[in-house]
């Protein structure tokens, strides 16, 4: 089907209507409600977050096993953020919630699956630190993940980074290309529209997304 | 000129918004290794951005399939967040059979013959027929102890729907005018009581009982 132009901005107000109605499903004490909207949450953003997956535990960095535990801490970790401190509205948070909580499971998992192979059983071990004190090393990384993580949601823009820098990628064919590949329009269509063979179109579309990287940059440091 | 990154970003980026559920791997593996990490640059940044595709019927149902979204699911709804999932697998991973488990409970709390009565409440933890709000804090120390995690992390684990707020309570100096005549529903939870003032008092809980249904300060 051929995606209209402002198809993505339709496309972030309904995401955006079910992160808002799980909020107030979880601030009235609806739990079943706040499931229902969850499972929603969940189903549309697996592919995100086994995608982000996928990229942090390439060549083999994380096994399958393991990548499928890592999924699953992601997305507890988005629970208890959702249920205890998400307080955001916009696609744009939500995303970044769904990054960071993937960082974080993937580098736990990395972690436990290291200390495994050093024949270590614990998920949670007690380990002396550098200043000679035993303390729960892993639970302080955490909280600590868990505290970065918070700063940084802070720090987010509401209107969410998308809104903010696709108006700023400079080059108009790129920025063009960018927005209609966020409205869902292919390669061919988007081609056809602004007159380029495809290979052009591949080039425009490749340094379109480094663009929209380095913004990420500024935005978020 | 396009570089063999630029068309296989694109074809995922197609592929991603026309719902057909791209694989990361699939793609990475078509470029040479040392344009690798260019590409899942790229490609972590489209992730980022992306809005969700509307997926066709059938990719729904292959997400309502799959384990992780299911597992997930499962563990958020229940009274027992992740302890089906997690529990067993801490087990195997200690070399524990359930009554060598049990063995180590009735030996941290001196309840010498209530093996098979504590092996049973292991059982029903891990099926997550516990709610996990009502399990003493000591007895997850001691399972934790077992278990090589600490009883904190399986406090944490089992609980996974605490911060769902409750409706506010009205405080105990509210008064409430009654407007009209009382509500059917009324009429039923004044009937549920008087029901559960006639019910005898269940068997008082031993020790074991307090252990696995007493709360966290049992």
């Amino acid at each position: 089907m051929m995606a209209a132009a402002g198809d993505s901005e339709i496309v972030r107000r309904h995401d955006e209507e079910k992160l808002r109605r799980f909020v107030r499903c979880r601030d009235t004490g609806d739990v079943e409600g706040a499931q229902r909207w969850w499972a929603e949450l969940v189903e549309d953003n697996i592919d995100r977050v086994k995608g982000m997956v996928a990229i942090w535990g390439r060549d083999g960095r994380l096994s399958a096993d393991e990548r499928e535990e890592a999924a699953q801490q992601a997305l507890f970790r988005l629970w208890r953020n959702m249920v205890k401190t998400f307080e955001g509205s916009s696609m744009g948070e939500w995303v970044n919630a769904v990054r960071r909580c993937t960082e974080y499971a993937c580098m736990d998992v990395q972690r436990s699956a290291a200390r495994r192979r050093r024949h270590e059983s614990s998920l949670d071990e007690t380990v002396r630190g550098e200043d000679g004190e035993v303390g729960r090393h892993d639970r302080q990384l955490g909280k600590r993940a868990e505290e970065e993580y918070r700063r940084a949601e802070e720090r987010d823009d509401a209107a969410g980074f998308v809104a903010w820098a696709v108006p700023q990628v400079a080059n108009e064919r790129r920025r063009t290309v960018i927005e209609r590949s966020l409205d869902g329009a292919p390669a061919e269509e988007i081609a056809a529209e602004l007159g380029v063979e495809m290979g052009n179109l591949y080039q425009l579309r490749s340094r379109g997304m480094k663009d929209l990287a380095k913004l990420k940059e500024t935005y978020d440091p | 000129m396009s570089s063999p990154i630029d068309q296989v970003l694109s074809e995922f980026v197609d592929a991603w918004n026309a719902g057909r559920r791209p694989q990361v791997d699939d793609y990475l593996g078509r470029v040479a290794p040392a344009e690798r990490d260019d590409l899942a640059d790229q490609l972590m940044m489209w992730l980022a951005v992306a809005p969700t595709p509307d997926y066709p019927d059938a990719a729904r149902e292959e997400i309502r399939a799959d384990p992780t979204v299911r597992a997930v699911l499962a563990a958020t709804a229940g009274e027992a967040g992740l302890w089906p999932e997690l529990l067993p697998r801490l087990r195997k991973r200690a070399g524990l059979a359930i009554r060598d488990l049990a063995a180590r409970v009735v030996a941290t709390f001196g309840l010498t013959g209530e093996e098979e009565r504590t092996a049973g409440y292991l059982e029903r933890m891990e099926r997550g027929e516990l709610e996990a709000a009502r399990v003493s804090r000591r007895l997850l120390d001691a399972l934790g102890a077992a278990l090589g995690v600490s009883g904190e992390s399986l406090a944490e684990a089992g609980d996974l729907r605490s911060g769902v707020a409750r409706p506010a309570a009205a405080s105990p100096g509210t008064l409430w005018r009654a407007d009209g005549a009382p509500s059917d529903a009324l009429a039923d939870e004044f009937a549920a009581l008087s029901r559960a003032a006639m019910t005898p008092a269940p068997t008082p809980m031993d020790e074991l009982d307090r252990l696995f249904t007493g709360g966290p300060d049992a």
